[in-house]
C-alpha cells in the first residue's frame, strides 16, 4: 500500500462509534422555512421590477400626451419632464432597493451584476435597518436578489468593515462584496501577495457608506484575499 | 411538508445514503465532532431547500459543495487560520492497535494543515474529486489545487508520486 493509499484509507475510517442520523423531519421543517423566505425574496424583487416598469410607462405617457392648454395667467411651463436613470429605485413599499442601485460591470449568463441596498428588519437586531444585496440586473431590467448581506450584531452604522462577502461555490460564482463606513477613497485587500484595489460607489441615501467589490480575476475567492483595508483620500489608512 | 410526500421521501432516501459521509467529511474539515453534525444539519437544510432544482440532477454533488463552502466561510468569520510552517510529527510506523493510531495520527497530521489544505486534501482524497473539480468548487485555479495539495501532501509527508488524476469523479 502506497503512502497516498494509507492516507486515502484514514481518511475514510469514520469513527468506531459512528455519527448520528440527522432529524430528517426537523431538516424538513427547517428547509421549508428557508425556502418560503427565499420565495419571498424574489417575491419582492420581482414587485420592485413591476414598479419599475410602471414608473417608466407613465414617464413615456407623459411624453406622449400633448401639453394641456395653458390657462390664462398662469406661468408656462417650461421645464422638461423629469429624466429617470435606469439605476433610479422604484417608489413604493418595503424590500425594494433603497437608493441608487450599483451596476457592478460584471456580467454572467444571468445579466449584469448589481449591488443595492435594502431595507432589513430584523428581529433582536433594533440598530440594524438595511442590508447589502448582490444580484442581478436582466437586459430587461428585471431585478433579481441572490444573496443578502447584512450585520449580524451591533449597529449598521458603526464605523469600519460591516459586511464582506463572496462565494465562489455558488453558480454562477459570486464576487466579494460588502460594505464600508467612513470616508473610505480607496479599499484594498491582498490577494497572493499582490494589492486589488476594489471598486466602490457611495450609497446614494448615505454618503458616509461605500459599497465595495471585487472582480472576480482580482480576487477568486474570498478565502484568497488578507482582511481588506480602507484608506481616506489623503492615504490615511482607516479604521478597520 | 415542503415538496409533497414523494420529494419528502427521496429527500429522506437521500439523508439516510449520504448523511454519513457528509458527516465524515465535515468532521475531517473542521476537527469538531458537534462542529461537523451541526455543519451537515445546515446543508442538508439547503439541500432540503433546493431540493426541488437538485434532486434530479446531482444532489449529493450539490450538499458537498455548500458544505465545503460553509465550513470555509466559518472559518473566515471568527478569525483567520494562520498556516503551519512546521509540519506534525510522523506517525509511528507498525504501531499496534492501527485503527486508533490511525485515527490519532490523521488527526494530528489535519491539524497541521491550513484550512484551505485540509479542504483540498478532503475533496481530493477523500471525495476522490479530480484536480479541475476541486478548483471549480473552491474557486481557484487547477494549479492552485496543484499546488496545495504538494504542500498538504509535503507537510503530510505523504508520497504523492502516485497521485494521478481520479478518472472519476463525486465519489465516495
Amino acid at each position: 500500500m502506497t503512502d497516498l493509499e494509507q492516507l486515502r484509507a484514514a481518511l475514510r475510517e469514520q469513527p468506531g462509534e459512528g455519527y448520528p442520523a440527522p432529524d430528517v423531519a426537523r431538516i424538513i421543517a427547517r428547509g421549508t422555512r428557508l425556502r418560503r423566505r427565499r420565495q419571498v425574496l424574489q417575491g419582492s424583487a420581482v414587485a420592485a421590477v413591476v414598479a419599475v416598469i410602471a414608473v417608466v410607462a407613465g414617464l413615456a405617457t407623459q411624453l406622449r400626451e400633448p401639453a394641456p392648454p395653458v390657462a390664462a395667467g398662469a406661468p408656462p411651463v417650461t421645464a422638461p419632464p423629469p429624466m429617470v436613470p435606469a439605476s433610479t429605485p422604484p417608489p413604493g413599499p418595503d424590500k425594494q432597493p433603497l437608493g441608487a442601485v450599483v451596476p457592478t460591470g460584471i456580467a454572467d449568463a444571468q445579466g449584469e451584476r448589481v449591488l443595492y441596498f435594502v431595507p432589513a428588519d430584523i428581529p433582536g437586531l433594533p440598530d440594524v435597518h438595511f442590508g447589502l444585496m448582490a444580484g442581478h440586473r436582466a437586459p430587461s431590467g428585471d431585478l433579481t436578489g441572490q444573496l443578502l448581506a447584512n450585520v449580524t450584531s451591533g449597529s449598521d452604522l458603526t464605523p469600519g468593515f460591516r459586511v464582506l462577502y463572496g462565494n465562489a461555490g455558488l453558480n454562477p460564482a459570486t464576487p466579494v462584496f460588502g460594505y464600508y463606513v467612513g470616508p473610505a477613497a480607496k479599499i484594498t485587500t491582498t490577494v497572493r501577495g499582490q494589492t486589488m484595489r476594489a471598486r466602490q460607489a457611495a450609497w446614494s441615501q448615505d454618503p458616509k457608506v461605500v459599497a465595495f467589490w471585487f472582480t472576480l480575476d482580482e480576487v477568486p475567492s474570498s478565502d484568497l484575499m488578507t482582511p481588506p483595508r480602507a484608506y481616506a483620500a489623503d492615504g490615511s489608512p482607516l479604521t478597520r | 411538508m415542503g415538496h409533497g410526500t414523494r420529494g419528502d421521501e427521496e429527500f429522506a432516501d437521500f439523508v439516510a445514503s449520504s448523511s454519513g459521509r457528509l458527516t465524515h467529511a465535515a468532521y475531517l474539515l473542521t476537527r469538531d465532532r458537534h462542529q461537523a453534525e451541526d455543519a451537515v444539519q445546515t446543508v442538508l437544510v439547503r439541500t432540503y431547500a433546493a431540493w426541488r432544482r437538485v434532486r434530479h440532477q446531482d444532489a449529493y454533488g450539490y450538499a458537498r459543495r455548500v458544505l465545503v463552502n460553509h465550513v470555509i466561510d466559518g472559518w473566515r468569520r471568527p478569525i483567520r487560520e494562520l498556516p503551519a510552517d512546521e509540519p506534525p510529527e510522523q506517525r509511528a510506523a507498525d504501531a499496534p492497535e492501527r485503527d486508533v493510531v490511525n485515527q490519532q495520527w490523521l488527526a494530528a497530521l489535519l491539524d497541521g494543515l491550513t484550512g484551505r489544505e485540509r479542504a483540498v486534501i478532503v475533496l481530493r482524497h477523500y471525495f476522490d474529486l479530480p484536480e479541475a473539480a476541486v478548483a471549480d468548487e473552491l474557486g481557484v485555479s487547477v494549479g492552485t489545487v496543484k499546488s496545495t495539495n504538494s504542500r498538504a501532501l509535503a507537510k503530510l509527508r505523504v508520497s504523492a508520486l502516485d497521485d494521478v488524476p481520479a478518472a472519476r469523479g463525486g465519489a465516495a
